[in-house]
């Protein structure tokens, strides 16, 4: 457990410092999008790194155009993990953010999201 | 000997037990790590939902959204009582967004790595001076 979190604090790291310092719509150095690559069409991930630059320098409107869903997911992600962590103290908070409902809703988020952003172009 | 269900001590011989009125027979003998050996911990299993949403974005979108539905499965087994299949719901979410995960850093080493060789081999054409101002 002590290893993973290392592991991940280290890596979240990296990423803070690469992602702060180079600008991955104007450098050659990031990886496309692999799905992007072979089809054309946009995942529901393109545009998370570019997302992650403005975020970053706190420029949150211009991640919202590259990645709505990533600015959206982050204050979700953080109350989910919140509720992981106080799942002892606060048992219901917890299973209401894991309900079922609430994973499919996501789930629909995620695949309207995927062909909303390709028709419409976002 | 003492109970196996309870833990009470009794006599050698007692077919069943004083605190807890189960039969001694009966009982299986189970070793208590059996559950853990499957895979199977006690009580809710996690649903694993947040892993699964930042592979689906930040990575690898089939084997997160994968994951999603998984987590979703594990919330439904839980609606109907049967924590068994839960279990199992929960260990294949973590199974394809820890997959998920993996394969990402794994694409992420070689692309450093292919980067890494580019560098080393840019003297041989003088180009280093070109890429560092690329980069900063």
């Amino acid at each position: 457990m002590v290893v993973i979190i290392v592991a991940a604090l280290s890596v979240a790291g990296a990423a803070i410092l690469v992602y702060g310092r180079l600008d991955p719509s104007s450098s050659a150095y990031f990886p496309k999008c692999p799905f992007y690559f072979l089809t054309g069409l946009k995942c529901p991930g393109c545009g998370s790194q570019r997302a992650m630059h403005e975020l970053l320098h706190f420029d949150v409107i211009e991640a919202v155009q590259y990645n709505a869903v990533l600015v959206a997911a982050i204050p979700f992600l953080t109350l989910l993990v919140l509720s992981m962590a106080m799942r002892g103290r606060f048992p219901r908070f917890h299973s209401m953010l894991n309900s079922a409902p609430v994973i499919w809703a996501v789930l629909g988020i995620v695949v309207l999201w995927w062909i909303i952003r390709n028709v419409a172009g976002i | 000997m003492y109970c196996r269900n309870c833990g009470k001590e009794l006599p050698d011989d007692a077919r069943f037990c004083t605190g807890c009125g189960c039969s001694l027979d009966a009982v299986p003998d189970r070793p208590w790590s059996a559950r853990y050996d499957s895979g199977r911990g006690a009580g809710r299993p996690p649903s694993y939902l947040a892993l699964a949403i930042v592979v689906t974005i930040l990575c690898c979108v089939p084997f997160g959204i994968v994951g999603i539905v998984y987590s979703s499965k594990v919330e439904s087994c839980l609606g109907t009582g049967d924590l068994d299949g839960a279990w199992e719901y929960s260990r294949k979410a973590r199974n394809w967004s820890v997959a998920g995960l993996v394969l990402s850093v794994l694409f992420w080493i070689v692309y450093v790595v292919l980067i890494i060789i580019g560098f080393a081999c840019t003297p041989w054409w003088g180009g280093e001076a070109f890429y560092a101002r690329c980069m900063f």
